[in-house]
């Protein structure tokens, strides 16, 4: 099919050719044919601007219909003899214009797709700081970091995705900045992907990441315009996919999970503080309820007299152990919260009342569950709810059931195993050349500045710039 | 060839050192001149730290089982090569052993014993399994995890109030419990069993920087025993503390803040792991290096059958705790560390050392 060669030089070629697009496209009611002049220009309906169409377009073409070279007014213009082209040029909102008597046909860009408008992040929300978050529509997305970004060594790498439905592709890096193995080894991932349909950002996630099947995520994927850009400025590099309102970003380590942009948009004590409790939180988001667990079942002479006490009247009328009612309220929370995610709005309501009444003060009244059991559960709740990154949610709500179960056949021992392996196992994960637990292991000291503290602006890392980087 | 920064190795021959000498205490015998008696033995012991670097500086490409073999030729080099890989089994097993008991003790009372310890080995096989750049990036995180835990150690008990320095009298009123707690106990345990390191130090990093990190990791890990030493005594009295089998544990017992934190032992016992969890894995890793030098395999094909193997030592080598630390303490250090980790290496590097002068001599004659 490709390489298919178009020949436009007599009035029957112009008419073949409608007839070949017509069959190619499979007589489709917005595929439109409209002559002007000597002139076939062929549009899809909808996803280009026809009043500029009519501007640019026909009516130059009827006005001067015997105009040599380019007799078109639309800005962007471009040529071929490709029938595969013009195929795309088409879909990707484009007129074509065959003019009988020339050699090729023209492709004019009048691309105007409805789109969504540029919204508010609703995925992660900040009190201060910019509210613009990123679309579906890619050229929108770069036009808005174009415009966060107003530096010329912002490059654009582009790559079309799919053998069947081709999706663009776009990676954004800072020249000079991130560094050339980073890039190549990105690039080299990107052109290896073999994929029929891009439909979103994580079907070529999954195929460029390291660790796929892995449960801790080696890419972050953000809908935010300034974190994109503050990543970029950091030397990391964002991939772009058109139709995916989130941007990729690599590489991604273990700890950028816990942190927000909000930090960089607040006082730095305000922000080492709202760190530190974030890093408390997440502590118990993974670990509280084993603790818990392990504690009053196997290390009861921990708790002082007072708390073990009262812990074990309410924990009276309860008849499983702590293990099982720890593992039916968990099961419950993330049923609820993820009915909360699927509902229509309108039922959230409904959900809330179930949620806390009927569950929450109903089972405590049975007394099936005890009440520092229900305690125990909500705090872990709200500590999840904390972390900032969306993908870290899945690991750390999983490991909390894995540790969990450790907890209950074997303690606090099995907590510290469980704990251990997971450390091992992070050791060995890569998110493009970058190990998972940079700054911490290995070491480096400068990223120190930014993990735990959030340094003063000033003190932070300055934008490395090493003049022009080697090709 | 060099996989592992200085830190990183410091941090891994730090936690090694700490590993089970922090839990069973550092020269007890020598009661309220233990402390003393670590200090000597941090100085010895950095000499004998010293002394591996030197054998490692003769020949930088070379572990263990290589200088063996140039020092006593092939045959005999590579019997003792054998002998080695069931040397650092037993260590490990021993290690291994610790961990078992102190879990039986603080942790799990009902557990049998061959449960923990068979999923202790288990993580241990996997970091073994993980490779030597791993576990050094592992240790660079537990470092800090440790030191941190042992700075809190220390503020709990000085909050709580049970120190008292007047028990640290009288000083050095007798130094032959000193000397003799010195030789062999404080020198070959632990600076004597770093030995270990020796059986793959050639993919870790060159000597000059071995030796750095080495004597920095004795010298602070020296530090660590004598203010533990010193914590235990003031805390618990000479005669406590030299009676007690698990000293720092005991003095740990003490800790009570306001009637709320007090029998934190659970937690610092899962923080002890972590030394031992390296000492075992140190140990482990050793035998299967050189397992993959003698029979040219890959040294991730041997862990699990070494690791299979260490497991039924541990379980098998012992009635009870109280055999088990006899064993330690008399039979071990005699048979095993003493000629083993400190004999054979001096007289390895001076067979290389006098070789190496007969090879000049010969050259200019």
């Amino acid at each position: 099919m490709s390489g298919q060669r178009i020949r436009m030089s007599t009035l029957e070629d112009q008419n073949q050719f409608a007839e070949q697009l017509n069959q190619t496209f499979g007589q489709v009611s917005d595929l439109v044919f409209r002559s002007a002049g000597r002139s076939l220009v062929v549009y899809i309906a909808g996803i280009v601007d026809e009043k500029r169409i009519e501007r640019e377009i026909i009516l130059p073409l009827e006005a001067n219909p015997d105009a040599d070279g380019i007799p078109v007014k639309t800005p962007s213009v471009k040529t071929t003899d490709d029938y595969q082209e013009t195929v795309q040029a088409l879909l990707h909102g484009e007129a074509v214009i065959a003019i009988a008597g020339r050699g090729n046909v023209i492709m004019a860009n009048v691309a105007s797709a409805p789109h969504r408008d540029i919204n508010r992040p609703e995925t992660e929300t900040v009190v201060q700081g910019p509210r613009e978050g990123l679309v579906e529509h890619l050229e929108t997305n770069i036009a808005l970091l174009r415009r966060m970004l107003k530096s010329e060594k912002l490059r654009i790498r582009a790559w079309k995705i799919g053998s069947v439905v081709k999706t663009d592709v776009r990676m954004l890096y800072l020249d000079g900045v991130a560094s050339d193995k980073l890039l190549t080894e990105i690039s080299n991932r990107i052109s290896a992907v073999q994929l029929d349909a891009v439909i979103e950002s994580n079907s070529l996630a999954e195929n460029i990441k390291d660790r796929p099947f892995s449960l801790f995520p080696t890419v972050q994927s953000t809908e935010r315009s300034d974190v994109v850009t503050e990543a970029l400025m950091k030397g990391r590099v964002a991939i772009l996919v058109d139709n995916t309102p989130f941007a990729l970003i690599f590489p991604f380590t273990f700890w950028n999970a816990f942190q927000a942009i909000e930090d960089y948009y607040i006082n730095y004590s305000s922000a080492t503080f709202l760190r530190a409790i974030r890093g408390l939180f997440i502590i118990f988001a993974l670990l509280l309820p084993s603790l818990y667990v392990a504690i009053t079942t196997y290390h009861i002479e921990m708790l002082p007299t007072d708390l073990l006490l009262s812990i074990a009247e309410s924990r009276e009328t309860s008849p499983f152990p702590a293990v099982v009612e720890a593992l039916i309220m968990e099961s419950i929370f993330e049923a609820l919260r993820e009915a909360i995610v699927r509902l229509p709005r309108i039922l959230g309501q409904a959900v809330s009342v179930v949620g806390a009444l009927v569950i929450g003060q109903s089972i405590v009244q049975a007394g099936i569950i005890s009440i520092p059991m229900i305690i125990v559960v909500s705090v872990t709740g709200i500590a999840s709810l904390m972390i900032p990154r969306y993908e870290m949610t899945f690991a750390i709500r999983i490991m909390r059931m894995i540790l969990l179960i450790l907890a209950g056949s074997l303690g606090l021992y099995g907590v510290a195993l469980g704990l251990f392996f997971t450390q091992v196992y992070l050791t060995g994960i890569n998110s493009v050349g970058t190990p998972y637990l940079t700054p911490i292991s290995p070491i480096v000291v400068r990223g120190l500045k930014d993990f735990l503290l959030r340094a003063p602006i000033r003190r932070r890392n300055k934008i490395p710039q090493k003049g022009k980087s080697s090709p | 060839m060099r996989s592992l920064s200085l830190w990183q190795l410091y941090s891994l021959m730090l936690l090694f050192l700490l590993g089970t000498s922090v839990v069973f205490g550092i020269a007890v015998p020598a009661k309220q001149d233990a402390w003393i008696t670590a200090a000597i033995g941090m100085v010895l012991g950095s000499g004998l730290l010293f002394m591996y670097s030197k054998l490692y500086e003769t020949n930088a490409n070379t572990s263990w089982n290589g200088l063996l073999i140039l020092a006593f030729g092939r045959h005999i080099g590579a019997i003792l090569g054998v002998l080695y890989v069931f040397l650092f089994m037993y260590s490990a097993a021993r290690d291994l052993r610790d961990i078992g008991e102190l879990t039986n003790t603080f942790l799990l009372q009902k557990t049998p014993i061959e449960v923990s310890m068979a999923l202790f080995q288990l993580l241990v096989a996997y970091v073994c399994y993980a490779g030597i750049v791993r576990m050094g990036r592992l240790a660079e995180m537990n470092v800090l995890v440790m030191i941190f835990s042992f700075l809190l150690q220390i503020v709990l008990l000085i909050a709580t109030g049970t120190i008292r320095l007047s028990l640290l009298a009288p000083v050095a009123a007798d130094w032959k419990p000193i000397m003799t707690t010195v030789f062999p106990g404080s020198l070959t345990v632990p600076y004597g069993e770093a030995f270990a390191f020796a059986a793959f130090w050639a993919s870790m990093m060159p000597p000059k920087e071995f030796r750095q990190a080495a004597l920095l990791s004795g010298a602070t890990a020296g530090l660590f025993f004598i203010v533990l030493d010193i914590i235990s005594i003031t805390a618990l009295g000479p005669e406590l503390f030299s009676r007690s089998l698990f000293p720092l544990m005991s003095t740990i017992h003490l800790v009570n803040i306001a009637d709320f934190l007090q029998n934190i032992d659970p937690f610092i016992v899962t923080n002890y792991m972590i030394g031992v969890l390296f000492k075992v894995a140190i140990f482990t890793y050793a035998a299967c290096a050189h397992i993959s030098d003698l029979w040219k395999v890959n040294s991730q094909a041997a862990v699990i059958p070494v690791s299979v193997i260490v497991f039924v030592y541990a379980f098998y080598m012992a009635d009870n705790l109280s055999s088990h630390l006899f064993t330690g303490f008399q039979w071990a250090t005699w048979v095993i560390f003493i000629p083993f980790f400190v004999c054979l290496p001096l007289l390895v590097l001076l067979v290389i050392k006098l070789k190496s002068i007969r090879r000049k001599r010969r050259e200019i004659g």
